[in-house]
């Protein structure tokens, strides 16, 4: 079996990428148009596409998106603040650690969604329920890689630190931060990818006809709306990757040393 | 070991005809044309980047030179040729983690070996190395000397007829790198093998060889090729204070620096230093 | 300062075993002050005026839990009415969701893995699919393979195949040149190759890829019973929402949280056995 390749460029993989998708839709178009695949509801990727590109020249969905936007900055932010800090200090301190570990492990696995209903019980309507429902799933991993982090900082970087005489603030600041920034910031990476499906999710389950999953849940009451379901999620998927691809190129230039490091 | 001279066949010898080798606009190898005679030890130096692991990889069947082309036995190869055998120098990657190591020396023997018949290899290559009661530890429950043995076990397992190495002492410390030399030197003198050795190390170059083949730095060509006629067996102190040896490590030096005019190839085209 | 050192000095020092079993107590004791100290505020909120109708006190739910989720005869394997009703079917769709993720996600990630051209082809595709909000397909699931169970199994299936399809293309392409060299020169046959290499080398990418689908098939199954449903967890929590049978509610909650606990447990005793190679080797480079 051959398991070596000689690497592909950056460019054919771009043109392969883009092919891929390309030919895939096309692929799925022939199946469909020659019937080799038939049923109701199957997503023709030429209809959803020109949903899509209606759904994005109109305001009020673009009102939808700007709503899941900040709805999940919003839980992302909490996440963040809470994660960071909770996973920082069980990092830190064993028995912080000690006293949470149990409780995570407890809280961790009860799917955010599922805790939506209550959420709108006891706050209310609004986007604060929503932006809680996405903050408890985003928790997580920012949490573990906060903790992480934490113990991230080679010794040797410390006690060489301490012969070259910076204060115990400079060791801080200097030398435990800059290690541990990137795995936190690793953690809100991928919570973020997370956060905005939860978001619409969220939406969708325990909302009122507002954001992306408001709009998905107003479209799906219909059948003969079936490629309005299609784009919406699509064009939710598509924020998704922009957000990852966002956080990537972030990730990359503000932690770029970080890769000399890996083994 | 006299019972396994039967199975395992004649030591393989290799000719480097006109190798050269481009990545791109970079010309790594510009031309190499060198032997590496059958039941010896031959010895690749060079400066960093002149393509000694590229040369490798041609040799062994990895990859193909740009022009030229390896003969094993007199036949150009055509993929990795059988009977070769390679130790790589970062045996942390080269070892599997997940299996034991009495399962990575026998892996290559899966295909075609009896059970009993491949039990019985792996105890002796391990033997060999002197890795003998470690088979069922894990690689990395050993320290860096050991796994590399392991390496070279693996690799003696297959009968190899020719043993290609590439730094494999380069991860080690002093210690267990001259251990690793002598049990090199004396495993090839016990089972018979080509052996074909990649390093760094000028010293090494010198007590391991007998034959070194000095590359230029790249577009690499060969500078010389010196021949090596130190006593076997070889000891680390005796044989290093010997003037042939001192002689012989001085020349490669001033190669490689850039200092020596390689000495005129004689029409036999290796000359003996020192004698 | 050097009274306090003074002081220590004085007292006769601790025996080992006291310390051992005071340090014992403490780690036994420790993880419990948090969960206990949410049960307190859980049964405080449940006592307030204001939320306590939406909070059922954490008795009744203990309460709820065990009596429908557990029953004392043998012959119904000790599960409750509702536990057979609900949560059995519950999780048998949800694992056969994720099994046919991870056939799926494995079985296409290795192919892709092991050749760069298709893996390029298809990566945007497969970072579309790790972003699409699946639950919004939900509808579209049930209109393409009509109603019971299967639409639900395959959504779970669509929904958590991502993260381990993406691992393992992620895993196989780390498997490393010089492992991928001593293939090669040692002429492993193909099917040792796949499975003694690639596989296991792949092994701690496709954990990690196989851990974030089950838990994210616990949430996939849940969605997949909020509609169109006649049993399952999901169903459960409508259902008792709507009526406003509030314990009814926070005992799914419970459960919930319980299959959750069972399932990590069980996985990692699994990567235990699995990875043991893994851990060892990452215990090396620490
Ligand atoms: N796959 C490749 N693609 C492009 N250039 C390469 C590749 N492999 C090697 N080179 C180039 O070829 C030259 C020779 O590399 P090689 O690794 O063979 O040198 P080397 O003699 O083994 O060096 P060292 O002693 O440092 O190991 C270098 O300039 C290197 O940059
Ligand atoms: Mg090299």
């Amino acid at each position: 079996m051959q398991l070596i390749h000689e690497p592909l460029s950056r460019r054919s993989e771009v043109v392969l990428g883009v092919a891929g998708v390309l030919g895939s839709a096309l692929v799925l178009e022939l199946l469909i148009r020659l019937e080799i695949v038939t049923g109701s509801g199957l997503p023709l990727p030429s209809a959803v596409a020109d949903q899509a590109r209606g759904l994005l020249g109109d305001v009020d969905f673009w009102s939808q998106i700007l709503y899941t936007l900040r709805e999940w900055m919003l839980g992302l932010a909490i996440a963040s603040v809470a994660g960071v800090v909770l996973g920082g200090l069980m990092g830190a301190s064993r028995t912080v650690f000690k006293l949470f570990a149990l409780t995570v492990e407890i809280l961790r696995p009860l799917p955010a969604i599922a805790v939506g209903p209550l959420l709108v019980l006891l706050i209310g309507d609004g986007m604060l329920p929503l932006a809680v429902t996405v903050a408890i799933a985003c928790t997580w991993p920012i949490l573990f890689n906060s903790m992480y982090a934490a113990k991230a900082v080679d010794p040797v970087a410390i006690q060489t630190a301490r012969t070259l005489h910076v204060s115990p603030l400079g060791i801080l600041t200097r030398i435990r931060l800059p290690a541990a920034l990137p795995f936190m910031f690793t953690g809100i990476r991928v919570a973020a990818s997370i956060g905005l499906i939860v978001a619409v999710s969220a939406e969708l389950l325990l909302g009122n006809g507002v954001g992306i999953g408001g709009y998905i849940l107003l479209a799906s009451t219909s059948a003969s709306n079936l490629d309005a379901v299609y784009a919406a999620t699509l064009v939710a998927g598509v924020m998704g990757v922009l957000v990852s691809v966002l956080f990537a190129v972030a990730d990359r230039l503000l932690f770029g040393w970080k890769a000399g490091l890996a083994p | 070991m006299t019972e396994h001279t039967t199975e395992r066949t004649a030591p393989a010898s290799l000719e480097l005809e006109a190798i050269s080798k481009v990545y791109g606009v970079t010309r790594a190898i510009d031309e190499i044309n060198a032997q590496v005679p059958a039941g010896e030890v031959t010895v690749i130096v060079g400066p960093s980047g002149a393509g000694k692991t590229t040369l490798l990889r041609i040799i062994s069947g990895l990859d193909t030179p740009t022009t030229g082309r390896v003969l094993f036995d007199g036949s150009p190869i055509k993929g990795v040729p059988d009977g070769l055998a390679m130790v790589f120098q970062d045996y942390s990657r080269s070892l599997f983690p997940w299996m034991r190591v009495e399962d990575n020396v026998a892996f290559p023997l899966r295909r075609g070996v009896e059970k009993a018949e491949r039990r019985r290899r792996v105890l002796e290559a391990l033997q060999a190395v002197g890795l003998e009661g470690k088979e069922r530890l894990y690689p990395w429950q050993m320290s860096g000397g050991m796994q590399q043995r392991v390496a070279i076990a693996r690799a003696l397992a297959c009968h190899p007829r020719l043993l290609v190495m590439d730094e494999p002492y380069a991860s080690v410390d002093a210690q267990t790198r001259a251990e690793l030399e002598d049990l090199l030197l004396e495993i090839q003198t016990r089972l018979n093998v080509t052996v074909l050795v990649v390093t760094h190390d000028i010293d090494e170059s010198v007590y391991l060889a007998d034959n070194i083949i000095v590359m230029s730095k790249a577009p690499s060509t060969v500078q010389e090729v010196i021949r090596v006629g130190l006593a076997r067996p070889r000891d680390q102190i005796a044989t290093k204070e010997e003037p042939e040896f001192v002689h012989a490590r001085a020349h490669v030096l001033r190669l490689l620096r850039g200092e020596a005019e390689p000495e005129a190839a004689t029409p036999d085209d290796t000359l003996e230093v020192g004698v | 300062m050097s009274a306090i050192t003074r002081d220590r000095a004085v007292r006769p020092a601790p025996s080992a075993v006291s310390r051992r079993i005071r340090r014992a107590g403490s780690s036994a004791i420790l993880p419990l002050v948090v969960p206990a100290l949410l049960v307190a505020l859980w049964w405080w909120g449940s006592e307030s005026a204001v939320n306590g109708l939406f909070i059922a006190p954490p008795r009744d739910v203990l309460d709820r839990t065990l009596s429908d989720f557990l029953s004392p005869h043998p012959g119904d394997l000790f599960l409750g009415e509702v536990a057979r009703h609900d949560l059995v079917p519950s999780l048998w769709r949800a694992a056969l969701g994720f099994w046919l993720a991870v056939v799926v996600g494995v079985g296409l990630g290795i192919v892709l893995g092991l050749r760069p051209v298709l893996a390029a082809l298809f990566q945007p595709l497969v970072h579309l699919g790790r972003s699409l909000p699946t639950p919004a397909l939900i509808g579209v699931f049930f209109l393409l393979f009509g109603t019971g169970d299967w639409p639900k199994v395959l959504l779970i299936a669509f929904g958590v195949v991502w993260p381990i399809l993406f691992n393992t293309i992620d895993g196989v392409q780390g498997i490393g040149t010089a492992r991928a060299h001593v293939a090669s020169v040692f002429k492993i046959p193909s099917r040792d190759v796949l499975l003694r290499i690639v596989l296991p080398g792949a092994a701690p990418k496709i954990f990690a890829g196989v851990r974030v689908a089950l838990s994210l098939s616990l949430i996939m199954m849940v969605i997949s019973e909020l509609q169109k449903a006649k049993n399952g967890l999901g169903y459960l929590l409508v259902y008792s929402q709507r009526n406003f049978d509030y314990p009814g509610f926070w005992t799914v909650l419970v459960v919930l949280a319980v299959v959750g606990i069972v399932l990590n447990v069980i996985m990692i005793q699994i990567e235990r056995r699995v990875l043991a190679w893994h851990r060892g080797v990452t215990a090396q480079h620490d």
